[in-house]
């Protein structure tokens, strides 16, 4: 910014400090606020006045601008406006009938509502001036209004002004539904309801009863709200008059609204309505279909199958909790995963046959879903047999990242990245298992084959019918008595030993696993945190010099950190070691032991908490899931460096082709 | 033994639900833009004690908690040297923060002390809508952690930002233009559970979001990133609208003027009879809460069955 601009900042700035600064400083600073850290000029004069001093407790922690009247938009949070009263009255408004003074107020360029809301002793006499400070304006119906709030204060002025008669508001106009803008801010429309809604949502605090719906006129439809719908019926198929309507458009979809000061009343006017077509709805019953019919597009379909798996779960649905039932069906022709969304007072159990009606399909990665939401869930007495033929024809195929507990029979390619051969003992018998890692290029599984297979190492393999059991949250391929396993060709891009990388979010979705890449910011530093000391015999933290396996024992020093690594879709723990905490920190065990000596453990480690927190960190370990959450026992540790200018022409490309 | 750091602090509950035991998140802290915040009108309050309460934004960011970035250009300490309550402005590319750091952020007020005007800060802490005397509403931050970042720190979080409101706006953009959405239907097409449910709730209880303020603060975002190239969505380069500011007075939301009300009550009850009025109205206007918000707030907490009046004298925690 150069200095002929900043001139008049620089006198303002000058001036109010009341040379409580010398120019030198004053003009560093300025270039520290403008160009080092290229704030606006407003934040760098509040940001100075501030810091001297020159803005009091009682002044407010955010700037004003002076405004002509017919320049106001309806938006402002903090205007300044000197007019003139053209009118004025004292009132009582509100449940709690608090006196407010409100009227009309002008300048030179028009006239506009105003109110004051804390007006204590203050008269405000038609004819006298006043600057009203710190004003927040609304719009209700396309007339702009001015208030002066708690923040806001009026002082007379000495100057006279003569008053142009224009309100600030847009005029009503009359329009017909084809040819709404979208910006419309006034508008009277004659239309015909052709769908109309009652619903209860829950806005600034309270519950409240709108109307949505469709509108219909000769030039075509629009969804509408009304936002204050008491007294208000509609009646689907009649005809209104809607006047006070405001438009507001989402790229293409005009939506048209009636706000507070709306009106609706019946007209006699005859109303052909062209365009319409009704929204979709599930109604009619359902056709019947077998599994292996279905295309995917079905939009009520019924279905008589017996449930193979199916497993209950929460979901957050608008702010409430709400249990869905997912899980596998099948009938004489196949299987396909299901989703109930309304599980009020259903009971699904596997093994048990069901009629499912008016559900609905999706196709999901190229399978095909079945949803029921309206639909219902009806026992039925048959058994139906789903051939162990058909259900192994049609096990799920899928990439390891995808397996997780609960998807029932599944078949996998991968590779064998190690296999041993060990006696494990299940309720008193004694079994062979030869268990090891497996991997394909999207992650890495820990099996078990109850078998022996002839599994070995670097081994290509295809995995049919296995299935899927969770250790601490962590899944498992189990291969068991009805498993088939054949070698096949495949080469697979195995991931690199810094793991697969996967959202916090997929993890408290599917469970946990092994070499997981995590990437997201450090947000917080836990207790436990820092200096400890570790059993010399089994490395685990002892307190008070006890180790609860070998008792009284001489700690050995080492450092760590539990922080919280967030990647902005959720949360896990993390456990980091000496040397990464080390190199993130870029202090060593030994100088934080000289740290902590000379100013205390906690100085310390509100060090490294310093040095480590809103770092962004690429994580690699083992992640499991416990009752206390998800996390990860960092096995090594990065700070990310993005290239945020390439990452930035990315998103300004993708931008640009989705405005154009 | 577990060495889950989740282990101290309540972040993660074991969740009593049919089914597997899934634990519920630790909120998430969203990467939001000021400009998308301030926009903010609707609060979905916690139902019961210990259940988290949330902001959704006009493009359906369902806010507990949030990560800030941005040039802290102002802080006023309005406490004591013992208490502090800092009152700070953290300047981002689309207009500025609130942040709130008193007794109840230790840690953030500690680091607020020892912090130089200007200076790039990041902060994670909670959103808090405000409501001031006049009805108007507000946000403000309240920092579990805020510290002193370099630029490129700050960069990084500008790009984020840019690319999580982008990913918002398109989601929303998708959610509108089709008007039997649902939040299975957002779900299905790969927005995750949380995005969805936040998509829909705007949807339903909010005015549809002018898409120009959010790609104005992405234009704005990517001019930072980009100095000297060509980044023009048709926008002016000013800040967005002036948010308004927290008021003197009331800054404290009315779920933390309840928990006032209800310490003073349980201090001034030193006879088993219930605090008397007048002096819990002594107190609490000594800590900002007028006669009329007092009256306000023990209607409510009645409500609520959270106090009664043994006698008209006289208020008392159940
Ligand atoms: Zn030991």
């Amino acid at each position: 910014m150069d200095k002929e601009e900043l001139t008049p900042l620089l006198e303002e700035i000058k001036r109010v400090l009341n040379d409580k600064i010398d120019e030198e400083t004053l003009k560093s600073e300025l270039d520290k606020y403008l160009n080092e850290y290229h704030v606006d000029k407003e934040a760098a004069r509040r940001g100075i006045l501030r810091k001297y001093g020159a803005i009091d407790s009682s002044a407010v922690l955010s700037g004003t601008v002076l405004k002509k009247i017919d320049t106001l938009t309806g938006n402002e949070q903090n205007a300044d406006i000197i007019g003139k009263i053209v009118s004025s009255e004292r009132r009582a408004a509100g449940q709690n009938g608090r006196i407010v003074i409100s009227g009309v107020l002008g300048d030179e360029t028009g006239t506009v509502q105003f109110t004051v809301w804390e007006p204590g002793d203050s008269e405000l006499p038609p004819g006298s001036v006043f600057a009203f400070r710190n004003c927040y304006c609304r719009t209700w119906n396309g007339t702009i209004q001015v208030n002066v709030g708690s923040r806001g204060r009026i002082e007379p002025m000495e100057s006279d002004i003569s008053v142009k008669e224009t309100a600030a508001s847009v005029p009503a106009e009359k329009k017909k539904i084809g040819y709404l803008r979208g910006s419309e801010q006034n508008a009277e429309i004659t239309a015909r309801v052709m769908e109309s809604e009652r619903r209860t949502v829950f806005s600034r605090g309270e519950n409240k009863e709108i109307i949505s719906g469709v509108l219909g006129d000769e030039t075509g439809t629009v969804p509408f709200t009304i936002w204050n719908s008491s007294g208000i019926d509609l009646e689907t198929g009649s005809v209104y008059d809607f006047a006070g309507c405001y438009c507001k458009i989402w790229r293409d979809q005009i939506q048209l609204n009636l706000g507070n000061n709306g009106t609706v009343s019946p007209s006699s006017e005859n109303i052909e309505v062209s365009g319409y077509t009704p929204s979709p709805k599930i109604s009619a019953p359902g056709e019947k279909k077998k599994i292996s019919e279905l295309t995917g597009k079905e939009n009520s379909v019924d279905l008589e199958v017996k449930i193979l798996a199916s497993d209950i779960r929460t979901v957050n649905i608008r702010g409430a909790p709400k249990d869905i039932i997912s899980g596998i069906a099948g009938d004489e022709t196949g299987t396909v995963p299901f989703t109930i969304w309304e599980t009020e007072g259903l009971k699904i159990e596997k093994g048990s046959a069901y009629t499912f009606r008016n559900c609905y399909c999706k196709v999901w990665n190229d399978t095909i879903q079945i949803n029921m939401n309206r639909g219902t869930a009806e026992p039925l007495d048959r058994n139906i047999d789903v051939s162990d033929r058909t259900f192994i024809a049609n096990p799920a195929e899928c990439k390891v990242k995808d397996i997780r507990e609960g998807i029932g029979s599944i078949s996998v390619r991968a590779s064998v990245i190690s296999c041993e051969k060990r006696e494990v003992e299940i309720k008193g018998e004694t079994r062979t298992v030869w268990s090891g890692m497996l991997a394909d290029e999207t992650g890495k599984i820990q099996f078990s084959a109850w078998k022996d297979f002839g599994i070995k190492e670097r081994d290509s393999l295809l995995i049919e019918n296995a299935y899927v059991r969770s250790w601490r949250g962590i899944p498992q391929l189990n291969l068991g008595e009805r498993c088939a396993v054949s070698a096949i060709d495949s080469d697979f891009e195995i991931p690199a030993d810094d793991g697969t990388p996967r959202t916090v979010a997929d993890i408290l979705m599917n469970g946990g696993g092994v070499d997981i890449t995590i990437s997201g910011t450090i947000v917080d530093i836990r207790a436990g945190s820092g200096l400890i000391k570790r059993c010399p015999e089994c490395r685990r933290s002892v307190l008070g010099g006890m180790c609860q396996i070998h008792g009284q024992v001489e700690g050995v020093s080492d450092l760590r950190l539990k922080a919280v690594i967030d990647d902005s879709t959720g949360a896990i723990g993390a456990v980091i070691g000496r040397q990464d905490t080390e190199k993130l920190a870029g202090i060593t065990l030994s100088e934080t032991e000289a740290l902590a000596s000379r100013l205390g453990e906690s100085a310390a480690l509100a060090e490294i908490a310093s040095k480590a927190l809103m770092r962004k960190v690429r994580a690699s370990g083992n992640v499991i899931v416990d009752d206390f959450g998800p996390s990860i026992t960092v096995r090594s540790l990065e700070t990310l460096k993005t290239d945020t200018k390439a990452e930035a022409r990315k998103l300004l490309s993708e931008v640009e082709a989705n405005l154009s | 033994m577990s060495d889950n750091p989740f282990r101290s602090g309540g972040d993660y509950m074991p969740q009593e639900t049919r089914g597997p035991a899934r634990p519920k998140s630790r909120e998430t802290a969203w990467r939001v833009f000021s400009s998308e915040l301030n926009a903010t009108k609707l609060e979905i309050r916690a139902a019961e004690e210990k259940m988290p309460s949330y902001v959704v934004t006009p493009l359906g960011a369902k806010i507990n908690r949030i990560l800030i970035a941005g040039t802290l250009t102002e802080k006023e300490d309005r406490g004591t040297e013992e208490e502090h309550m800092w009152i700070c402005r953290i300047e981002d590319t689309s207009g500025h923060f609130f942040v709130n750091a008193g007794r109840f952020q230790p840690e953030a007020s500690a680091a607020l002390s020892s912090m130089t005007v200007p200076c790039y800060a990041a902060a994670v802490g909670k959103v808090r809508m405000y409501t001031n005397t006049d009805g108007s509403t507000g946000i403000s931050v309240r920092p579990e952690r805020i510290i002193e970042i370099d630029e490129s720190t700050y960069l990084d979080w500008v790009l984020d930002t840019a690319v999580s409101t982008w990913d918002r706006l398109r989601n929303m953009k998708r959610a509108c233009s089709s008007p039997d959405t649902d939040a299975e239907a957002l779900i299905r097409a790969g927005v995750n559970p949380a995005e969805a449910e936040g998509i829909i709730y705007a949807i339903d209880n909010d005015d549809p979001p002018d898409s120009g303020v959010y790609l104005r603060s992405i234009q704005n975002a990517l001019r930072r990133l980009l100095p000297g190239e060509d980044v023009d969505f048709g926008f002016p380069d000013s800040a967005g609208s002036e948010p308004s500011g927290p008021p003197a007075g009331s800054q404290e939301s009315s779920a933390e003027k309840e928990d006032i009300i209800l310490r003073l009550l349980e201090e001034l009850d030193s006879g088993g009879r219930g605090a008397p009025r007048d002096e819990l109205e002594r107190r609490a206007e000594s800590m900002g809460i007028s006669s009329i918000d007092l009256e306000e707030i023990s209607n409510s907490l009645m409500d609520k069955g959270l106090v009664y009046e043994p006698n008209l004298r006289y208020l008392k925690r159940i």
